[in-house]
Formats: C-alpha cells, sequence, structure tokens
C-alpha cells in the first residue's frame, strides 16, 4: 500500500468538508517562515514523502517551533537527519492544541468498512482503546460512537469539554470518512491522527489515505 | 433463494441410507421414517436392498417420483459423484450431511466449490456440506441424525455447531421450551445463517431466532437481513471463538487496532441482534422472548424476600433495565397478599411488566400462588411475567405448572432480569 499524495489527500478532505489544521507544503525555509508569520506560531514541521508513514518515529516531525529563529534551527536539522533526496517537500502546519484522538477506517474483510474513534497521538498503539463503527454511518450511529468514546466522557467530567459540546463535529468527521470509504474503493485504509479537539475547534493535523 | 425444499419438503430421498449399527446413515434413516406419513421418504444406497423393511434405491435416478429433498450421508471421496446424479435428476434442494471438505483444509475446499459449482449451474440451493441436518418439530421432520425431535414451540435455533443442536435438544426435554426449527448449517458453502435468517423472518411458527456462530463469510449481508427480520422477530446471538487473530501487514495505526471480538459486538448492535455470553443466557433468552409478550414499559418487582428485591435491583442497575421499587410483601406474605401486590403493579400504566420473587416460609401458600400468577397473566395477556423462584423440593410442582402455563422461572435474579432486558429490547 502506498500513501495518497498531499494534493489529493487536501482535495478529498475538502470534498467531505473535513476539517484540516492550517496546512502548507513548502518548498523552502522562507516559505515557512512566511506561513507562520501569517498564521502564527507555534507551528510544527513534518516532512512528505509517501514511504514515510510514522512520522515521529523517523524523527521527522518537528514539533512546537516557537518562532523564526527555531523555524530556522529545525530546517537545518530535518536536513542533516535524513539523506533526503533534493525537492522533497515539507508540510508547515499551525500547532494543534487540545486533546488527541484518532479516526480511522480499515476495509474488514468480513464486515467492510470498519471505523475507529479513539484515543490519539503517539499513545494510540499503548492503549488501544477504541470505539468501533460500521460503515455505511449515519450521524445517529456516529454520535454514539463520539457517547461511548471513554476520553471524551472523562473530558467533561474534568471539566476540560463543555458538558453540553454535542459531538464535538466528530460525528461529521466520522460520517465523512464513512462516506469516503463507501465512494472511493480504491482507499485501502484511512488514519487521521492525530485529531485535535478542543472547546474552540475539531481539526485533523494529520490525515493518511492508503491506497 | 427458495429454501422452502429444506423445511418442508414432499419428498425426500436419502444417499447413505443404511442399517449398519451405531451409523450416521441409520440415525438419519430412522429419523426420516418418524415423519413417513407426511411425505415420500426414498433410501438410495448401491449396497443394500431393504433397510429398515424399506425397499432401497440403488441410485436416485431410479426414483420416478420428484424429489423435493436429497440428503447426502455418503464419504465425500464420493459425494460429487452423487451430487452430479442429484442435478441430473434436478431434485429441489441437497442437504450434504458428510464431512471432510472445507473445514480439513485446501482440497477438501476444492472439492466442495465442485460440488458448489454443478448445484449453482442447475440452480438448486446447497445447505452444509459438513453439517447435522434440519428439524421441524411441527412438520415431524427430522433430517437429522440428532438422537430425536425436541417438542413444538416459537424458538428457531440455527448453529453454526450440530454437536450443541444436540445437547440443547436434549435440554429442552426435561426445561420445557421447544423449537419450530433446529437448523445446523454448517460450512455454509452455499446457503449461509443469513439466508435462513431471511426464510425465518416469513415463518409463522418462528416468534424467535436463537444463533450460534462463529466464523462468518458476509458479514454485512448478515447486518442487512438482521436489520429487516428485527422487525418482525428478535434475534439472540452467542458468539463462540473470541481470540483475536492478528496478524496482518500493518501500514497504519488502524490496522493495527482493529481487533475482530469487538468488530462483532459492533456489528450485532448495528443489526439490531441482541448478543448475550453464555450459552444458558442464550436458552433463558430465547425461552422468554418464545413465551412472554414485549415489555414496554417500566419493571415492577414483587417480592417476599428482602434479599431478592436488593438482587433484583442490582441487576436492573446494571443492565440498565428501568424498574421501580421493588414492592416486598414480607415473609410471611399469603397469597391474598401477592393477589393484591400484583395487581398494584400491573394496572399502573407505567409499569410494562413484572418479576415475581418467591421464597418459601413455613406459610407460603405455593399452590395458590400459581393460580395467582395464571390469573395475573390472563388478566394482563400484553405484560411480561417473570418468576423468580429456586427450584427445590416444595417450589418444584409451582414451576412446573407455571412452565405448563409460558410462565418462565430463573432461580437466579440475574436471569430473570436478563429475561426482562431481552422482552424491552424491541
Amino acid at each position: 500500500m502506498k500513501l495518497l499524495d498531499f494534493e489529493t489527500t487536501g482535495k478529498i478532505l475538502q470534498d467531505y468538508n473535513i476539517p484540516l489544521i492550517k496546512t502548507r507544503k513548502v518548498l523552502s525555509k522562507r516559505e515557512a517562515l512566511i506561513f507562520a508569520k501569517k498564521f502564527g506560531y507555534p507551528v510544527v514541521l513534518k516532512l512528505l514523502a509517501e514511504n514515510v508513514v510514522h512520522k515521529t518515529e523517523k524523527g521527522f516531525v518537528e514539533k512546537k517551533i516557537r518562532d523564526g529563529k527555531e523555524l530556522e534551527k529545525s530546517f537545518q536539522r530535518i536536513f542533516q537527519k535524513k539523506k533526503i533526496a533534493k525537492g522533497s517537500s515539507l508540510l508547515v502546519q499551525k500547532k494543534g492544541e487540545g486533546i488527541e484522538l484518532i479516526i480511522g477506517m480499515k476495509r474488514d474483510p468480513v464486515f467492510g468498512p470498519v471505523l475507529i474513534l479513539g484515543l490519539g497521538g503517539v499513545f494510540v498503539e499503548l492503549f488501544q482503546k477504541v470505539v468501533f463503527g460500521i460503515a455505511p454511518l449515519n450521524k445517529k450511529e456516529a454520535r454514539e460512537m463520539v457517547r461511548a468514546t471513554k476520553i471524551l466522557e472523562i473530558s467533561r467530567e474534568r471539566k476540560i469539554l463543555p458538558q453540553e459540546g454535542g459531538s464535538f463535529g466528530l460525528d461529521n468527521i466520522l460520517v465523512g470518512i464513512s462516506k469516503i470509504s463507501e465512494e472511493h474503493s480504491e482507499i485501502k485504509e484511512i488514519d487521521f491522527n492525530p485529531i485535535f479537539l478542543n472547546p474552540k475547534e475539531t481539526t485533523v493535523a494529520d490525515a493518511k489515505f492508503l491506497v | 433463494m427458495n429454501l422452502n425444499n429444506f423445511f418442508n419438503p414432499k419428498s425426500i430421498a436419502l444417499i447413505g441410507a443404511t442399517d449398519r449399527k451405531k451409523s450416521v446413515g441409520l440415525a438419519i434413516s430412522k429419523n426420516l421414517l418418524l415423519g413417513e406419513n407426511r411425505r415420500k421418504v426414498f433410501f438410495v444406497n448401491p449396497n443394500k436392498e431393504k433397510v429398515l423393511g424399506k425397499k432401497v434405491y440403488s441410485n436416485i435416478l431410479d426414483i420416478k417420483e420428484k424429489v423435493d429433498l436429497a440428503i447426502i450421508a455418503i464419504p465425500s471421496e464420493i459425494v460429487l459423484e452423487v451430487v452430479k446424479n442429484c442435478a441430473q435428476k434436478k431434485v429441489g434442494a441437497v442437504l450434504v450431511i458428510s464431512s471432510g471438505f472445507a473445514e480439513t483444509g485446501r482440497s477438501g475446499e476444492e472439492n466442495q466449490e465442485k460440488i458448489v459449482k454443478i448445484l449453482r449451474e442447475y440452480n438448486i440451493p446447497l445447505m452444509g456440506p459438513n453439517c447435522l441436518g434440519i428439524l421441524s418439530p411441527y412438520l415431524k421432520l427430522n433430517a437429522s441424525f440428532a438422537p430425536g425431535l425436541p417438542r413444538e414451540g416459537g424458538i428457531s435455533f440455527l448453529s453454526q455447531s450440530g454437536a450443541l443442536i444436540d445437547s440443547v435438544i436434549d435440554n429442552s426435554l426435561t426445561e420445557g421450551y421447544g423449537f419450530s426449527n433446529l437448523i445446523s448449517y454448517g460450512n455454509e458453502a452455499d446457503v449461509d445463517v443469513s439466508d435462513f435468517l431471511e426464510f425465518l423472518k416469513k415463518d409463522d411458527k418462528t416468534k424467535v431466532i436463537a444463533i450460534y456462530l462463529e466464523g462468518l463469510k458476509d458479514g454485512r449481508k448478515l447486518i442487512k437481513i438482521s436489520q429487516d427480520t428485527r422487525k418482525k422477530k428478535p434475534i439472540v446471538i452467542l458468539k463462540g471463538g473470541k481470540t483475536f487473530s492478528g496478524n496482518r501487514a500493518v501500514f497504519s495505526h488502524t490496522g493495527s487496532l482493529a481487533g475482530t471480538p469487538q468488530i462483532y459486538s459492533t456489528a450485532f448492535k448495528k443489526a439490531g441482534i441482541l448478543e448475550v455470553e453464555t450459552l444458558k443466557d442464550l436458552l433463558d433468552v430465547s425461552l422468554s422472548l418464545d413465551w412472554q409478550p414485549a415489555c414496554k414499559g417500566k419493571v415492577g418487582v414483587v417480592t417476599n424476600g428482602g434479599a431478592y428485591g436488593v438482587m433484583v435491583a442490582d441487576w436492573c442497575e446494571k443492565f440498565g433495565v428501568r424498574a421501580s421499587e421493588p414492592v416486598d410483601i414480607l415473609g410471611d406474605a399469603l397469597s391474598e397478599d401477592y393477589k393484591k401486590a400484583i395487581k398494584n403493579v400491573l394496572r399502573k400504566k407505567e409499569i410494562g411488566g413484572v418479576i415475581i420473587v418467591q421464597t418459601f416460609q413455613a406459610m407460603t401458600e405455593a399452590k395458590e400462588n400459581t393460580k395467582i400468577i395464571l390469573e395475573a397473566s390472563k388478566k394482563w395477556p400484553q405484560k411480561p411475567i417473570i418468576s423468580c423462584v429456586m427450584t427445590g423440593k416444595h417450589s418444584s410442582v409451582g414451576i412446573e405448572i407455571l412452565r405448563k402455563n409460558k410462565i418462565p422461572n430463573y432461580s437466579e435474579p440475574r436471569q430473570a432480569v436478563l429475561a426482562m432486558k431481552a422482552l424491552l429490547f424491541g
């Protein structure tokens, strides 16, 4: 399987109304600085390459860049660390804030597209606590998935998230990914990880479509 | 897919009929003859002239009459040949009891596929292979090597395990419940569990469908058909084989996470199927769903033992069953006290059903109480009644009478509440 490219990924997210955190593909340090100036720090730098799936594990993510100086240093670090082909592209992205969640899809041989929702970020494999759904998923079923997610329940209890938060837009993402799975048979697996959820907004920071 | 020839064949041919002691063929031969006054039964076996006093044909093609259902119970190596004959004969349906197919490995699977191919060409539905068979008590049909035909009732039991069916039949004979159909569906080479489910939706005698399932080929089909079927009648399922086999090449976090057992539970929920965790639960719940109407409100509790009230309340909370405060009529309650309490509970609009607990003190009027309960069930036929009495020497007479009148009894409060939960599940 290979990773769908940045542009196509972006288009699909747009088509299905899935909110991506402010991201720009940049070819130079200058472009990155312009982005950061426009959208504000902190930002994150990620390396875009088709065969690099787990970015953090291979040191391809530079997190929490707080200003121009750190941005310059990060650039240097990334190009030093790996033998990166010339013209390889980087993504600069606004740093997400809030609870990190994962939403994904895989094609089960028995049930077809199966969706998951759960605790995300790098801890996802550690805790393995997810809620499942089976496509086609309607809004009601999506909301039930959100209700059943422990981390959200606890966050509400601890007042990290508002009590009457509805589904924080997660239901839209779930329904969207369900539709994608039904309408794009070429997409074999989907990983939205992390999704940042805070009282203001819910956005996808990293979207992977595997074809 | 027309499955009528499995459930109500007017003529059956058994290939593999024999009087060899302790054989599968002999068992099926005997079982088929039990329904001989209802349908034509033909025996086929090139090595026999007579079995159990009946003439035996050498080949199914020698039978002049129409054959609705051909049952094949011979070694797997020769099944293909016989299937070709059945196809030529244009039988209505084929049921292959024989094992030694896909469940044994690659070559068995190939053999199985050949059989499916032929029958599909002729548009003949195939059940099995590797199954116990099918039983329909109302029609005195026992097309299997089960030890006997259970009593009639509203439960249709679909099982991936034939042996389990046999145990359940035996249990039903002592516990008093009955069946409309018992189907051991085997390898699902052609007709699968969903096809049977679809058929049972329209079967008037079936009030509840119980399923024992291990593996599934087409989960989406099961979800779709179940969502449709459960609108008419409840479906209860026990899934066997909950270990997670996760040897897939992993490309993403999602791929590594998705675990099979949890997906099945999610699917059952989506399908509107009630999932249970034990065999006992499957049978206890199915019995109540057959005998009692759906519960459409809060659950009332009447008890002459405070501890039982507590336990029932505990389980109601655990299972999410909305119940009203248990009515404790105290240990020395007589039948008149039961009568009053039950009436006060059941007459309330918001009450949808009642669990009635009895413990036996010196003055407890077992017989009278039983009468009161029967009267209540007649007076409020749309509200389910579940009895909770511990089986014992003095309680057995009452329990037996309740049972004969289709009022379920459970010794264990958990089971009583679980049954009520199922009745609420609509």
